[in-house]
């Protein structure tokens, strides 16, 4: 009865213990434990209850969207870049071949005969090597973003040359305008004069043609040897050759007056074309100011942009070190907390998984100095940033 | 006839040359030809040019100006004086004093119109040095004027602002936004105004307009040196003749001669005539 009692006993108590063990870990408990919990021959420590496996798994948060906002800002750059590159050309220097010619080198008794007079000076030619410098096209990678700042000041320059020369250019074509007044008035004042002269002068012609009806028939009835023959005779000749004069000067004042009625008729279309530019050009040295003021302008805005594309790349980067950072941390506490799961404290594997992690875990503290060091560097970058936009 | 007067008148007539007038004139015409197309940008080896030559026409000008004059008052005092008295009223003798009125009154007509052409071509030219001047001054500037204004109008016509607006509650940027704003109404409102303007390419219109007279100007005073060459040719024939009738008198050879010349000169002042009578109609118009 002793014998049932003890077998009795030991099963209650083995009942109890695995009870107490299924307790301790759930796992142990769940696996097909055999009824008679034998002692393993390996001893392996308890599975630390703070060890949850869930807890270090690799969480790598998704660096993806930062990744795509530097590749934007890359985008814009690259973009940015091409547009410097082809609007600017660099100069380079090149070597060229070119011809020379030089003379020939002899020996020394060659060269005595040459200083003699004896045997000519040959010239050979050879190639030589000019450097010679070109203007080449850029490529975008050679562009430094830093000179989209100096095209839009010399942009800014030069509308401030346009702006200066239109407005003296305008005040110019004023002055133009008030001396081609002055040119077309004097015109005016001429053609007056010389239609008065020419009507003053086809009176005369009308006396003198008066005179000469008067006298031609007393000329023509009169016989050759009346006394008054020579004198009547040498009257008419006188008073057609003074008609023949008058007329000539009627068709001279009036050749005069339809040139100049030409000029001013050429003048006034000249004056009206002037005085077009010059309204033109009021209204155009005024907006031609407002567009200057907008470039400076623009000028402040596009130091601000690229000042915020570069703190925002700086961001980004100390954002994805960290990450980096965090996921190379993980990589090493999850190796660690694998070997410490795997219960292999005491095999040769463990000693070498041990000290290659030991060795990881330098080289991690290792790159986590420099990415500290490069984060607190964007950090000094971006405070530098946010107090000069703050100025 | 006192041969000494007719030596004399023999003297000034033949001094009238218009070879070397005819040569300036060419020369004229070309350098101010050259000169109205380089208006836009002034070449003193043109200028200069064009002054020499312009100095050599009028100078040559007034001296045949000056000459016919003193022909003409020769000649006015010529008078014909029959060995005799005028009564031996031979055929010969009528067709000498006949012809040799007709001819008197041939030179003298003849070197009217020579010193007639001769001062109005002098006056042409003096007239349009004034207006050259005024146009050579002034184009470089409207050339300026007109280039300035393309380029203003190829850069509205871009529309460059048409969709600028920066984003931004900042209030820098919203002086941006009005000045963009404001720069895109005035462009409204002026792009299409200035586009058809410079289509009707008003500089070139007005160069053109002041090509156009120039050069009928030029036509004019070529015609004027046909006419003085063809004129002092025609002089000398008739003066030849002239001569010949006072000291030999008239003969059956000269017939032909004598009517040509008459028939010109009858022509000549017909055309003087109706001339002097169509400008005073078209005055009083």
């Amino acid at each position: 009865m002793a014998d049932e009692n003890g077998i009795k006993n030991s099963n209650d108590l083995d009942n109890k213990l695995n009870k107490i063990l299924g307790k301790q870990s759930p796992q142990a408990g769940s696996a097909s434990v055999p009824a008679t919990a034998e002692p393993a021959k390996d001893y392996r420590p308890p599975v630390v209850s703070y060890y949850k496996p869930s807890e270090i798994k690799l969480n790598s948060f998704d660096a993806s969207n930062l990744q795509t906002v530097v590749d934007e800002i890359k985008v814009i750059e690259d973009g940015i870049k091409g547009i410097i590159a082809t609007r600017t050309k660099k100069t380079i220097e090149e070597k060229v071949p070119v011809e020379k010619e030089r003379p020939v080198e002899y020996n020394k008794f060659d060269k005595a005969l040459v200083s003699i007079g004896l045997k000519k000076q040959k010239m050979e030619t050879y190639t030589d090597y000019d450097i010679v410098k070109k203007e080449v096209p850029r490529k975008s990678d050679e562009v430094v973003v830093t000179e989209f700042k100096t095209m839009i000041e010399s942009y800014i320059k030069s509308l401030k040359g346009l702006n200066s020369g239109l407005r003296e250019t305008v005040v110019e074509v004023d002055k133009i305008v008030k001396n081609l007044t002055d040119v077309s008035d004097a015109f005016t004042d001429q053609i007056h004069s010389d239609r008065r002269e020419y009507n003053a002068q086809i009176q005369n012609s009308k006396d003198l043609e008066t005179q000469l009806e008067e006298l031609i028939p007393i000329h023509e009835s009169m016989s050759p040897i009346h006394d008054r023959y020579a004198e009547v005779e040498k009257l008419r000749d006188h008073l057609e050759m003074a008609l023949r004069e008058s007329q000539g000067m009627e068709l001279k004042y009036k050749t005069n007056i339809d040139m100049g009625v030409k000029y001013q008729a050429a003048l006034k279309s000249y004056r009206k074309l002037i005085h077009d530019f010059k309204e033109r050009g009021d209204i155009h040295v005024n907006m031609v100011d407002k567009f200057a003021e907008g470039a400076s302008h623009m000028k402040i805005a596009v130091d601000n942009v690229s000042q915020i594309c570069s703190g925002v790349a700086k961001v980004t980067q100390s954002m994805i070190m960290i990450v980096e950072s965090i996921d190379d941390g993980n990589r090493v506490l999850g190796r660690y907390a694998a070997l410490i799961g795997d219960q292999m404290a005491s095999s040769p594997q463990w000693q070498m998984e041990y000290s290659a992690l030991k060795e990881a875990e330098v080289v991690y503290e290792k790159n986590d100095l420099l990415r500290l060091e490069q984060i607190k560097g964007n950090r000094e970058e971006i405070e530098k940033i946010i107090k000069g936009s703050g100025n | 006839m006192e041969k000494t007067k007719l030596e004399q008148i023999s003297e000034t007539i033949q001094s009238i040359s218009a070879i070397k007038f005819t040569f300036y004139i060419d020369r004229y015409v070309k350098t101010s030809a050259k000169m109205d197309s380089s208006l836009g940008k002034p070449d003193t080896k043109i200028q200069a040019n064009y002054d020499n030559s312009r100095e050599a026409v009028l100078q040559e000008a007034s001296a045949i100006l000056s000459q016919s004059k003193l022909s003409l008052s020769y000649i006015a005092n010529l008078q014909f004086k029959m060995n005799g008295q005028p009564k031996g009223i031979s055929k010969t003798d009528e067709k000498t004093r006949i012809y040799f009125a007709k001819i008197r009154k041939h030179q003298i007509e003849l070197l009217s119109s020579i010193s007639d052409e001769a001062e109005i071509t002098s006056n042409i030219i003096k007239q349009s040095v004034r207006m050259r001047d005024v146009i050579k001054q002034n184009s470089p500037m409207i050339y300026r004027a007109s280039n300035l204004m393309d380029i203003l109008r190829e850069r509205i016509s871009e529309r460059p602002t048409t969709l600028l607006r920066v984003n931004s509650n900042d209030e820098k940027a919203g002086e941006l936004n009005r000045i963009f704003h404001s720069i895109n109404k005035y462009e409204d409102n002026y792009e299409a105004g200035l586009r058809q303007e410079s289509e009707k390419h008003p500089a070139e219109n007005m160069l053109a307009v002041y090509y156009d007279l120039m050069q009928g100007l030029r036509e004019d005073i070529e015609q004027r040196k046909l006419k003085i060459a063809d004129g002092v040719k025609e002089l000398n024939q008739g003066w030849k003749l002239l001569k010949k009738l006072a000291t030999k008198g008239y003969s059956r050879r000269m017939q032909r001669v004598l009517d040509k010349l008459v028939d010109k000169h009858n022509a000549r002042t017909d055309r003087f005539l109706k001339s002097v009578q169509e400008c005073r109609l078209s005055f009083y118009l």
